[in-house]
């Protein structure tokens, strides 16, 4: 068996905000093999945004990123010095944000931006006229119809839904090893997601890179993704195979998400609930963080839950979950 | 802005300490000062500082640090009183043009732009020349000269705050607009405005002292940190303490009020601030 | 049935640039964000307008809410122009956190409306503050609290609470679960839904989630470009869309990868026919009838209207 591509051992995030520490995520582990994509679920406040840039070192100074081991091709990157990172950035780690409008240079063509990171290409130097034509065969991978057109284009001059296929083309361009799409539709109109996932999934097979795909849409994560990693309060709670962990969610949090997005897909009168809300702050040591939104809380709860192995292969955390197969 | 950010902020604290000794100095100063407001004696004339006379005494035998604390006192009221002008004025021309937009707008910018044209003291020089000499009239002067920098600063950020949720939600509730502006509007908007208000009562100062300094300000006797420079610049060769001690009182004076000013804006901007990401 | 709201032909318009040469450009300049659109609102339902950036969904409620003036057409509640100084329409705004005045504290920002309609003297305003509060579920330990101390959630709530302190009859909500965590949504929803009730209100509800609007709507109106392409119960609408564009809209509900999605331009005020049908450039079934005029509603069941010339088979209806 190969050695999977990212492997992710005990990620803490803290941040230092005048003289207090804040900690944002807690013993994040997983792995992510060649190909496979890991659909990361979580709401604001479930630290899944500032987990990734951890890993693609995209934070901020007072951000404290401690971990055992960040392995990414064999090679420990959480230890990396930052001009090294800079060279792993863009070439094989890459990341499409929420919100195309900010990742362009607004006084810059599409173009430009194109021919501003082929020297991140692995490998080959292109002449400007390789990258030209590279650059246009990549845009007509996105389904853009007039390659040519649009590099001449500034980024105001696209609609939301083409910019995003822009970027990810401009991702595609170099090659990468590891794709982040941190919420890559959210901002989107329904049919221009439609279309967007749909180019992703296509994408998924032709290209040879494995995918970290952030959302809050459990729909779509089960549509795109092999593993989901769901978060909640900085914490991993359930951690498994898609297609099991839909059918049979064990940790109260997930089966909360996905009983909602069954039923809005549905035909309820009235949805269930999850008490309460999630919020960011200082977690008491010795207490499940999710205790005070759980229908299932007991005194058994009131301990820090470590990560438990479930018999059909995915982790939980929590204590009452249906290890022994039996759904609560 | 709550007072235990600005005791945090060293700038802030730094200013607002300064201001705050400077404010209570002039207050109670003259009250305490053994020497007579206006007291001639000319036995004593250009005596330089010593202990019964601490800024040395001027060309009329005056106490020189008397006559400073009192002059502090005019000057800073004028400065004060023509500052206020301004805001007011400033204020409530720049939350109509900010928030109506159209033909009031342009107007008010167009007017804004006009008077930030002329150099500061060109501007208070001309109201001076056409209005006469005097107290209030320098006032007026340093309400000329601030007029344009708090209506802009006003209609700037009421135009961004306009579109905000909370200000829509108050005109479907059927709220007036003057309810709007004042009540909705300007209490989002004001840390700014502040910020700029410190900064506009040291420059104006400075342009009162620049007046009464060339005598088209304050005229003698009343006393005002330029009319007393004005004094020591004549006797300087003579008795170098009076220009010198008065020029130092008004940058202490000014030195205060501008680090309150860039400390309250640290403060408001939340950029500055650090951030989780 | 009694229409509580009525939007009559109504137009809003915008300039396409702004500033002083707009004006100076005049008409050709202009386009129409709500397109001649009528629609009856029934007491004590809740309407969801479904539609994409663009669509003039939300637009049309900031013209019936006074925000944006229409150039067109009119807006009654009760046979009567609508007036805000009755507080009889009210809206719920998306982003709940800039929806509260950050300087007030949630007591602060209910009183306001309460005493601004004369509904209660002095004694009584803290009373019916906590009252209201109660009735979206916050406690009246949220009362002090400044909007910048509340999660999405209670922000929504106190917004809801604002909007009801007037008594109103017609609650707008404009993607009002948009911006909230999935995990609170289902809260908010199941309130508005108990709130129509307990508080006799009709609630007009904009989104462009189309499961959201399946789960709390009874009638759904779809809009495209500005124009009112289809409206009807919404099980009826789901189950069986007639119009091209909400087939392509509701077709994002199904998973299957067999759907061939169009590539093809949306409509574009600048370029494209404004008369014609605004579905033109997307549509697969387009006859020579539609680009001359954009259809007018055709019955296609019971309380179900289309603006499509496909569904023309006996005469064209009217929008209720």
């Amino acid at each position: 068996m190969t050695a999977p591509l990212l492997d992710v051992k005990n990620l803490n995030v803290t941040f230092v905000l005048g003289g207090q520490r804040l900690e944002i995520c807690q013993d994040i582990s997983f792995t992510l093999d060649r190909g496979q994509v890991l659909g990361v679920i979580g709401e604001s406040g479930s630290g899944k945004t500032v987990a990734t840039k951890a890993i693609l070192g995209l934070l901020p100074d007072n951000a404290v990123v401690e971990a055992d081991a960040i392995m990414f091709n064999g090679r420990d990157i959480s230890r990396l010095p930052p001009d090294e990172f800079d060279r792993l950035r863009g070439s094989e780690l890459a990341m499409i944000f929420q919100d195309p409008v900010g990742s362009f240079n607004p006084v810059k063509t599409i173009g430009w931006h194109f021919r501003n990171v082929v020297s991140r290409r692995r490998g080959d130097p292109l002449s400007a006229e390789q990258g030209h034509v590279e650059a246009m065969a990549t845009l007509h991978q996105v389904d853009i119809a007039d390659p040519d057109a649009v590099l001449r284009k500034f980024p105001h001059q696209l609609s939301g839904g083409m910019l995003q296929r822009c970027l990810i083309a401009l991702v595609l361009f170099c090659q990468p090893s590891l794709i982040v799409a941190d919420e890559p539709t959210t901002n989107l109109d329904n049919l221009v997601e439609r279309q967007t996932i749909k180019l992703l999934e296509r994408l998924r097979s032709e290209i040879d890179a494995s995918f970290i795909f952030i959302t809050h849409d459990m729909t779509i994560a089960e549509q795109v993704s092999d593993q989901v990693l769901v978060m909640y309060a900085g914490q991993i709670v359930e951690y498994g195979d898609t297609t099991g962990l839909m059918r049979n969610p064990h940790h109260p949090y997930t089966r909360g998400l996905v009983n909602t997005a069954r039923e809005l897909e549905g035909d309820v009168t009235v949805l269930t609930e999850i008490a309460g809300e999630g919020a960011t702050g200082f977690w008491p040591a010795d207490q499940c963080r999710f205790a005070p939104r759980c229908p299932l809380h007991g005194s058994e709860c009131d301990m820090a839950v470590p990560l438990l192995d479930a018999p059909d292969g995915s982790a939980v955390r929590c204590v009452k979950a249906g290890l022994t197969g039996a759904t609560t | 802005m709550k007072l235990a950010a600005i005791l945090k902020n060293r700038t802030a604290f730094a200013g607002a300490s300064i201001t705050l000794v400077f404010l209570v100095a002039i207050l109670i100063g003259p009250v305490l000062s053994p020497w007579a407001s206006g007291g001639f004696d000319f036995q004593n004339v250009l005596k330089p500082p010593s202990w019964s006379h601490s800024f040395g005494t001027d060309s009329l035998g005056r106490d020189v640090a008397t006559r400073v604390l009192e002059g502090a006192r005019v000057s800073l009221a004028i400065s004060v009183s023509g500052v206020s002008l301004a805001m007011v004025l400033g204020i409530t021309t720049g939350l109509f043009a900010g928030y109506w937009g159209g033909w009031f707008d342009l107007f008010i910018m167009r007017l804004v732009d006009l008077l930030f044209s002329f150099p500061a003291f060109v501007l208070a020089l001309f109201l001076m020349v056409v209005l006469g000499f005097g107290v209030v009239n320098v006032a007026l002067a340093i309400m000329l000269v601030y007029y344009p920098i708090f209506a802009r600063i006003t209609r700037n950020t009421t135009e961004i705050v306009r579109n905000d949720a909370y200000v829509q939600a108050a005109r479907v509730m059927g709220q007036s607009t003057t309810r709007i502006l004042f009540r909705e509007i300007l209490p989002n908007i004001s840390a700014p405005i502040l910020v700029q208000a410190s900064v506009a009562v040291a420059f104006g100062i400075v342009i009162e002292s620049g007046l009464s300094f060339i005598g088209l300000g304050v005229q003698p006797p009343t006393p005002s940190l330029g009319v007393i420079m004005a004094d020591g610049q004549e006797y300087f060769r003579r008795a170098p303490w009076v220009l010198t001690l008065t020029g130092v009182t008004v940058t202490v004076a000014l030195l205060g009020l501008n680090l309150l000013g860039d400390g309250l804006r640290d403060l408001s901007d939340p950029r500055l601030r650090e951030r989780v990401s | 049935m009694t229409a509580i709201l009525q939007f009559s032909d109504v137009v809003v318009s915008f300039s396409a640039r702004s500033g002083l040469m707009a004006r100076l450009a005049g008409a050709s300049n202009m386009f129409n964000a709500v397109d001649h659109v009528d629609l009856d609102i029934r007491k004590g339902e809740i309407v969801g307008i479904v539609g994409e950036s663009g669509s003039g969904k939300t637009t049309i409620c900031k013209a019936a809410l006074g925000l944006v003036d229409l150039a067109g057409g009119t807006i009654s509640v009760d046979g009567k122009p609508a007036s805000l100084a009755k507080g009889e329409l009210q809206m719920v705004f998306q982003d709940p956190l800039s929806s509260l005045n950050p300087r007030q504290t949630v007591n602060q920002a209910l009183a306001t409306p309460l005493r601004l309609h004369g509904r209660t003297s002095s004694g009584d305003l803290a009373a019916t503050v906590e009252r209201l509060l109660r009735d979206v579920g916050l406690g009246p330990q949220f009362g002090n609290r400044y909007p910048h101390e509340l999660s999405g959630g209670q922000l929504q709530r106190a917004a809801i609470a604002r909007a009801l302190a007037t008594n109103p009859r017609v609650l707008f909500a404009d993607e009002a679960v948009s911006k909230l965590d999935v995990s609170v949504r289902a809260q908010i929803l199941n309130l508005l839904k108990r709130l129509r009730d307990t508080y006799d209100l009709t609630i007009v509800f904009v989104t462009h989630d189309l499961h959201v609007a399946r789960f709390l709507c009874d009638r759904i109106a779809i809009m495209y470009f500005g124009k009112l392409v289809e409206l009807g119960a919404t099980r009826d609408v789901y189950s069986n869309p007639r119009h091209p564009y909400s087939q392509e809209l509701l077709g994002t509900l199904k998973q299957d990868s067999e759907t061939v999605l169009s590539t093809r331009d949306t409509y574009d005020p600048a370029r494209d026919d404004r008369a014609a049908c605004r579905y033109l450039n997307r549509c697969p079934h387009v006859m020579d009838q539609c680009r001359q005029r954009h259809p007018g509603f055709f019955q296609t069941g019971p309380g179900h209207v289309t603006a499509c010339y496909l569904c023309d088979e006996q005469q064209p209806g009217q929008g209720t």
